[in-house]
């Protein structure tokens, strides 16, 4: 007889070990469950949730977020990447006996928590790294990753800013590309989760 | 304590290395490879046969491309490095389905001491060059990994035939710095243009101009780059009017056959961009000299019969470069150094 487990019906258990992926750009969310899903990773997504901003001593409804719930895994390098490419001002909070140990954040947010006195724990920025692994797929139909598979590599040649694009070289066939040609290995494309508004500064 | 100079640095660093990319190396590496170029050019024949007398090269050509590989076998048996061709990969272990990382897996137990690749994939000679070292890394290490020299990955790289350009560019200008370049004609589809005017951005020419029909452009990550450095370049339309400036004319072929382009188009392309004997010698330079990757087009592709006369003609001296820069890295990658 199959038994229920009642407690799987609850909302949100508190995570005890693992990763809280908090204040993704609304519409973000779906993209990294996709990302995260695929290497079998235990994910709880929370989307369009309420974020709220305390002006004057009162809380003001501030917008949608999305979140991940991560339980007991890991995010490698290439995830973060990821997350720092679709929704810079995400906060990536480590979590060990259920308690916040590491915050990766924009460079903004770290200077508000380490001024603040909510949060003592270590603080990491978030930012687009210089180079990105398997994570994307080279759009060169004709590149020796696409032909014959193996690991791949790329260059980020352009970071992201509010006027110019992501801009990405393939370490193995040269070609560079930016834009919506830009692709994940989940075979998402980087205009699936439209142009980030939130630029960092 | 005996000093080492950076030049035997350098020289070090190139022993049992591959050439992959011309973008794997410095200006000052560059410049090594083709002041060996140079010493062995001088070396005669005789002399030079004992070189790398007892050295093995193994050539493998997925693409053919005659003049590439007689290049190579020639610069191999001319310093007394025997070669072997394995035989068509496309109708041996490639028709079944191997992969070509796994050709070369298998090609490093046969003791060769470089491998020269052409291959039609775009990054294929870069990950055959990750295994080239001996299969599986738990049995000992039998040595260095075996360098590999790429011959032509696809689209994308072609280091040999750059170098040999800049080798040209030395030879008769005696400098790369200072001088003005004219890249003309086809600038979107070819990768020798391409990767020759990356070269250049290591250097500090004069002036750059890139002359092509708007519908064959420098593709936009070069002109990016160019924008980004200090190097003065423009865009032009018809290379007459700047020819008396220029010291390089880098003609090339225009590939319409790779264009979506309406015949009118393509004969007005041909006929506009197509470098002519008579205005060569009123508005060039003497010293100005045209060199072209080659093969030329036979019909009405520049530059035409009628400009190799001409003193300015350099492009057969061009190609025969090759032979010795293909020697130096055959050397360097040895450790064999003059
Ligand atoms: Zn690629």
């Amino acid at each position: 007889m199959v038994k229920t487990d009642i407690r799987n019906y609850l909302r949100i258990r508190p995570i005890e070990e693992g990763i809280v992926i908090d204040h993704l750009r609304p519409g973000t969310g779906l993209f990294i469950l996709n990302l995260l899903n695929y290497e079998g990773l235990r994910v709880t997504p929370g989307l369009n949730y309420d974020t709220s901003k305390e002006i004057d001593g009162e809380l003001l409804y501030d917008g949608k977020k999305d979140i991940m719930f991560i339980e007991g895994g890991e995010l490698t390098s290439d995830h973060i990447g990821a997350i720092s490419i679709v929704s810079p001002l995400a906060v990536i909070n480590h979590i060990k006996e259920s308690k916040v140990i590491n915050k990766i954040a924009s460079k903004d947010r770290i200077a508000e928590y380490a001024t603040g006195e909510e949060y003592s724990g270590k603080l990491g920025v978030l930012e687009v790294p210089n180079s990105l692994g398997n994570i994307l797929l080279c759009a060169n139909p004709k590149c020796t990753t696409n032909k014959e598979g193996g690991d791949r590599c790329f260059e980020v040649i352009q970071k992201p800013t509010e006027s110019l694009d992501l801009v990405v070289g393939c370490g193995y066939c040269e070609k560079e590309f930016y834009g919506d040609v830009i692709r994940f290995y989940t075979g998402q494309r980087l205009s699936d989760v439209g142009k980030t508004r939130y630029y960092l500064k | 304590m005996v000093k080492i100079t950076s030049k035997e640095k350098i020289i070090t660093s190139f022993k049992g290395r591959h050439v992959i990319s011309i973008r794997d190396f410095k200006k000052e590496e560059l410049d090594l490879i083709l002041d060996q170029a140079e010493i062995l050019e001088k070396i005669p024949r005789a002399e030079k046969c004992k070189i790398l007398d007892g050295y093995h090269l193994g050539i493998i050509f997925y693409e053919p491309s005659t003049r590439t590989k007689i290049s190579f076998t020639r610069a191999a048996d001319t310093l007394g490095m025997k070669w072997e061709g394995i035989a068509d990969p496309k109708t041996s272990s490639a028709s079944k389905g191997e992969t070509l990382r796994d050709t070369v897996r298998n090609l490093v137990g046969y003791e060769f001491d470089a491998l020269v690749i052409r291959h039609n994939d775009d990054g294929s000679v870069r990950r055959a060059s990750e295994y080239s070292h001996y299969p599986n890394k738990h049995l000992e290490f039998p040595g260095e990994p075996i360098p590999i020299l790429n011959g032509g990955d696809g689209s994308n790289q072609h280091p040999t035939q750059t170098m040999l350009d800049l080798y040209t560019i030395k030879e008769s200008q005696g400098t790369m710095d200072s001088l003005t370049y004219l890249f003309h004609n086809d600038l979107k589809n070819g990768r020798t243009i391409h990767s020759l005017a990356e070269a250049l951005l290591l250097y500090q020419p004069k002036k750059v101009y890139f002359c092509s029909s708007s519908r064959l452009k420098m593709p936009r990550h070069i002109i990016s780059k160019y924008k980004k450095s200090d190097i003065e370049f423009e865009e032009v339309s018809r290379y007459e009017d700047v020819l008396p400036e220029v010291d390089i004319l880098y003609d090339t072929r225009p590939q319409l056959e790779r264009e979506n382009f309406t015949d009118d188009l393509k004969e007005r392309i041909k006929s506009m961009y197509r470098i002519r004997a008579h205005t060569i010698k009123e508005k060039a330079k003497e010293s100005m000299k045209i060199m072209h990757p080659l093969p030329r087009n036979q019909n009405l592709m520049s530059p035409e019969e009628e400009c190799d006369d001409l003193p300015q003609a350099y492009y057969f001296k061009q190609a025969h470069n090759g032979l010795f820069v293909r020697q130096a890295l055959l050397c360097l990658v040895k450790g064999v150094s003059f």
